[in-house]
This record gives C-alpha cells, structure tokens and sequence, in this order.
C-alpha cells in the first residue's frame, strides 16, 4: 500500500475535475495519437470537441480529420491504422450502428484501433439516454471490449487499450465503453499523469504490417472459402488468447501507476451469499452502495462487476461467484426474443455451464434509456434474492425492473 | 424509503433547480470542481430530459471525505439552491430538502411566505437584481454559488471565485466573481 503511494506520489501530475468524456481526451492526448477522424453525437461529442481543442491549441500535434458520417470516421482511422498511425475515435448510439460493417473490417484487418464508446439508446422511438444497446450490438464483431465504471476508470483503460491493441500478440481494435451522461457528462475527480509515464507504458509498435509505398503489401483483398474460414479463425482465437496479454498489461499498470485494476472487480463478494453482476458505472456504484446497505442489515451480498467484456472473462466470473448461492445479472441492454432478454446473463449463464456448475442465474433488465436506478432497486434485489433461495423458486424470465406497468 | 448507509452519511448531497439557460449544470460542476481541487471527493451530474431554454431543470452535486460509490439522482437533498423562488413549487422543494434551502426572491417577505411550512434553514437572495447589475442578464448561477458559500463550508469562496475566473474568461469571469462576491456578502439568513 505504500509502495503504491508513492507511485502515485510520482506518476500523478494533478487532481482535477472532468467528465469521463474529457477524461478519455485526456488519455488520448497522453498517448500522442497520430489521427484522429470522428463525426459529433450525443453524448459523445464532448470528447471529440476536447481533442478540437487540444489539436489546435497545439497541445497534440495529430491530424485531426472532421468526416462527413461515422462510416467514414472508422473507414479514415482504419487507413490511417493501416499506414502506422496511432489512431483514435470515438461515437455512441446510431453512430455505432452507422459503422458496424467497418467494425468487423478492422477486427479482420488486425488494425489497432482505440475507440471510446459512451453507450445510448438505439432509435426508434429516438432517444439520446444512456443504455449499452449499442455497445451490445457490437460485440460479435471481433473487438476487445473494455467496461469503465469511473472517469479514472476510462482515463486509465484508454491508456491500457493502446498497448494492448499494438502488442503484438494481439493486434485487435479495442473499444473502451462506459455510462453515457451518468459518466459521460459527471464531474468527478481525475488524477492525470505526467505524460512522459504516459509515453513510456505505451511504445509504439513499429514493426507491425503496415502499408508503406516503399515495401508495398495489399490490405483487405478478396478471401476464398478455401482461406476465409481460416482467417476468420485466426481472429476469433487472437481475441480468445488476448485475455492473457490483457492480464499482464493490467499487471504491469498496476505496478507502474500504482492502480488495483483486474479483468473483473469484487466488491465484498469473498463470503457473500447474493452477488450482483453488473457492467457501467451507475448499475456498479448503485448496487455497491446496495451491497453496503444490505449488509448493515444482515444480508450477505456482494457485488461483481465485468470490467472486460470481450474477452469474456470466464474464469475471473467463476471463481468469484462459485460460493454464492444466487446470481443476478444487471443489463443495460435488450436481446430481444432470446431465452433471456438481457445479454450478459446468457454469457453469464454460459460461462456457468461450460464449466459444469449448476447455480441458478436471474436475469435483470434495468436502466434502459436511463430509466433511473436507485440504490432502493438493487437492495430489493437483495432481498428478492434472499426470497428465492429461502423458496428453491427462481424466476425463469427476464425481471424488467423500473418498467411501469 | 431505507436509510441512508453509514458511508452515504458523511456526504452532503446538493441539488440546484434552475431554468434551462440559467446555468445551474455550471453551478454545480464548479463547486465539484472547487471540492475536487481542496483534495475532497465530489461528483456532479445534470438531469438531462427537454434541453430547453426556460424549462426546469436540476443538477445534482455529491460533496464527501470518502470516495463516492452511488450514482442516483438526489431525491432528499441537504442543501437545494433555487434560482427561481416560483421553482419551490413546481419541485416540492420545502417537502424533499432536509437542512436548507438557498433562494433567488425578490423580497424576503415572499421567501417568508412561500415557505412558513419549512422547519430547515432559509438563505434568501435578490439574485436577479445583483445579475443585472453586474452582468446585465438575469443569469443567476455564479450569484447563487455565492449564496450557498454561507452555509457550505467545504468549499472556500476563493477557490471558487478562481473557478468562475476560468469558465468564463477574463471579462465576463471578473463580472461573474463580483457578483458572486456580493450575492456571498448580502445573502440573508431568513430563519
């Protein structure tokens, strides 16, 4: 403890203020991107407007590219990616959606791509609130996906992302996701570090495959299906295998800035009968505080938040649920006519089964286009926990909590 | 509703009722900003719905010495700062505010009257009438902040005047900081 102390008594620079939209221009700026191309929407744009700023005050020197549409906003750092830039971008909601099929193209191009991804609500009926529909849409399309659940949280995974996405083991996009307006738009406190700590965590990697007239190779051509199934494999095992080079990055964070980070984290869950999971800042910091609450009143509950999402982590998710008698699962998110509507839960029920353990999971759906969640909600949830268990009757459907009936 | 847990107690929850254009989102960010810089945990967050000029709007400020976990809006604030006294009905504010209520009226009499209900501490203010000599615009939030320096003792009014300097430049900061001063120096305790 106090040898992380003194890291941070070093490493930190200042302790300011900042939205976690600012917080990752932050980020960016440290790690001296090289491009930047992006297209404004709620409630993203903060983001890109900080680095506007930071371009033109000449605090970053990057090519700062203002795109007609977020297609193009993907497609430009994709090239920019495949020339040996370090790139950036950022988008929420239909702008996520606007690019899904370039999503799968830098996952299949193996290009390392940084993107922040504070989540909304998809259209129609249009609504600009925070949920994870699109990050959730997302996910099958080959990228690493980091859950941030603090502004500190997104400064500190943007700088993660970059040297996990270069390295060369991986050499997958990663997209750093959080609550958009619950954290997008909070103020709260952010230690930065001096950039030159910054620089030294995140060498570029120089020796990737990149276009260059000089050694020329061609990016992106037609597979056949004698290769496609192939090359698609090679993607789908690289993300599997990233979660090791995902661990030793966190690792070696932690150790030179003096951090706690892991691929899940446990909050009071060592002896905890009822455990939450969750993903985002307000489901994580509402059931905490509900964790909390609940145990002043003798319930035993925990909470564990997935702070990767792609690669799941299922061992990490294992370990720390296998003595609690029930499950929740908090999703932000919607997979309509699926087994479960929320998500997570059938990846959380998966990863349950592929190793062989029977637990009984419930499904919660909560905070759809900021519907709010109250700490009340997720202390009932204790409690219908509790019930459930004492019971042996488990729900078999989704709980859509906070929907008026 | 449940108590509060032990943690939740040592935070001071403040929320600021404004119209859309009065700047209370600001407000609240710079006296995060002005806890964060004094090494306090804080965290400020606007209720987004109708971005609208002139509809009612809130924003929501966590002040604490520890860490701040819960991320819901405030539904019993310690402290409501009101920039419209018309706005004490529209919110219920007497009924959800637990220790004060800091007010923008034009009279004391009238703060007197729309709260005889209320048993917590009254801050009245002519705020529109010290925007408008310094600014010449009924933008009431950097008056407000200075109001609520009176009862907030977390924060100190230099640190925040510093603030406001720096939102809004040089010009417009210096007016700003001279309202903020005086709304901060003929701010009333009314009971």
């Amino acid at each position: 403890m106090t040898k992380a102390l003194s890291i941070r008594e070093e490493v930190v620079k200042e302790r300011v203020g900042l939205t976690s939209n600012y917080a990752a221009a932050y980020a960016v700026k440290a790690v001296d991107v090289d491009v930047i191309a992006a297209y404004p929407i709620t409630p993203q744009t903060t983001i890109i407007e900080k680095l506007a700023e930071f371009v033109a005050n000449g605090e970053l020197d990057a090519e700062y590219i203002p795109v007609e549409s977020e297609h193009s906003a993907l497609s430009a750092v994709v090239g920019a990616a495949a020339a040996g830039a370090r790139v950036f971008t950022a988008t929420s909601a239909q702008g996520l959606e606007f690019m899904h099929e370039v999503l799968h193209i830098t996952s299949g191009l193996r290009l390392p791509v940084v993107m922040a991804v504070p989540g909304r609500a998809l259209s129609a009926p249009i609504s600009i609130h925070g949920d994870y529909q699109d990050l959730m849409n997302a996910r099958d399309t080959g990228w690493i996906i980091m859950i941030a659940s603090t502004a500190q949280e997104v400064y500190d995974s943007i700088i993660m992302a970059y040297r996990i996405a270069e390295d060369r083991r991986v050499l997958l996009p990663v997209m750093v996701s959080y609550d958009g307006f619950l954290m997008s738009h909070t103020t709260e406190p952010v230690e930065l570090y001096h950039e030159e700590y910054v620089r030294r965590f995140t060498p570029r990697n120089l020796e990737r495959y990149r276009l260059d007239p000089r050694k020329p190779i061609t990016m992106g051509v037609i597979a056949s299906p004698e290769w496609y199934y192939e090359i698609k494999y090679q993607v789908i095992h690289t993300l599997k295998e990233s979660k090791a080079v995902i661990r030793e990055v966190h690792e070696e964070f932690n150790k030179a800035f003096g951090t706690n980070y892991g691929l899940i984290e446990k909050f009071m869950v060592d002896d905890a009968d009822y455990v939450l999971i969750t993903y985002g800042g307000a489901s994580s910091g509402n059931a905490k505080e509900a964790a909390r609450r609940a145990r002043e009143r003798g319930l035993r509950a925990g909470v564990v938040r997935i702070r990767l999402f792609r690669p799941f982590p299922t061992e990490e998710l294992i370990e720390a649920i296998k003595d609690a008698k029930v499950v929740a699962v908090i999703d932000r998110a919607l997979t309509p006519g699926n087994v479960y509507e929320g998500p997570v839960a059938s990846d959380v029920i998966s990863a349950l089964y592929s190793r062989g353990i029977e637990k009984p999971v419930v499904s919660v759906v909560h905070g759809i286009s900021q519907r709010t969640m109250f700490v009340e909600d997720f202390y009932n949830l204790y409690k219908m926990l509790d019930e459930y268990s004492k019971t042996g009757k488990y729900p078999g459907s989704t709980i859509f909590m906070g929907l008026r009936t | 509703m449940i108590p509060r847990s032990k943690m939740a107690n040592s935070t001071v929850e403040i929320t600021f009722y404004g119209r859309g254009g009065q700047g209370a989102v600001t407000a609240a960010q710079i006296i995060a900003q002005a806890a964060i810089k004094r090494g306090l945990f804080a965290s400020s967050f606007p209720e987004y719905g109708a971005e609208r000029r002139g509809a009612p709007v809130r924003a929501y400020v966590r002040l604490s010495r520890e860490p701040i976990v819960a991320r819901e809006p405030i539904e019993r604030p310690n402290i409501s700062v009101v920039f419209d006294v018309r706005l004490l009905r529209i919110f219920n504010i007497p009924a959800i505010t637990r220790d004060t209520i800091v007010v923008n009226a034009s009279s004391k009499d009238e703060v007197k009257q729309e709260l005889s209900s209320f048993n917590g501490k009254v801050i009245y203010v002519n705020a529109y009438g010290i925007a408008m000599k310094h600014l010449g615009r009924p933008i009431v939030n950097t008056t407000m902040l200075g109001a609520l320096l009176r009862v907030l003792d977390l924060v100190d009014i230099e640190t925040v005047k510093a603030l406001v300097m720096e939102t809004f430049g040089s010009k417009a900061g210096r007016a700003n900081a001279e309202a903020l001063e005086e709304a901060y120096k003929t701010a009333e305790v009314v009971s």
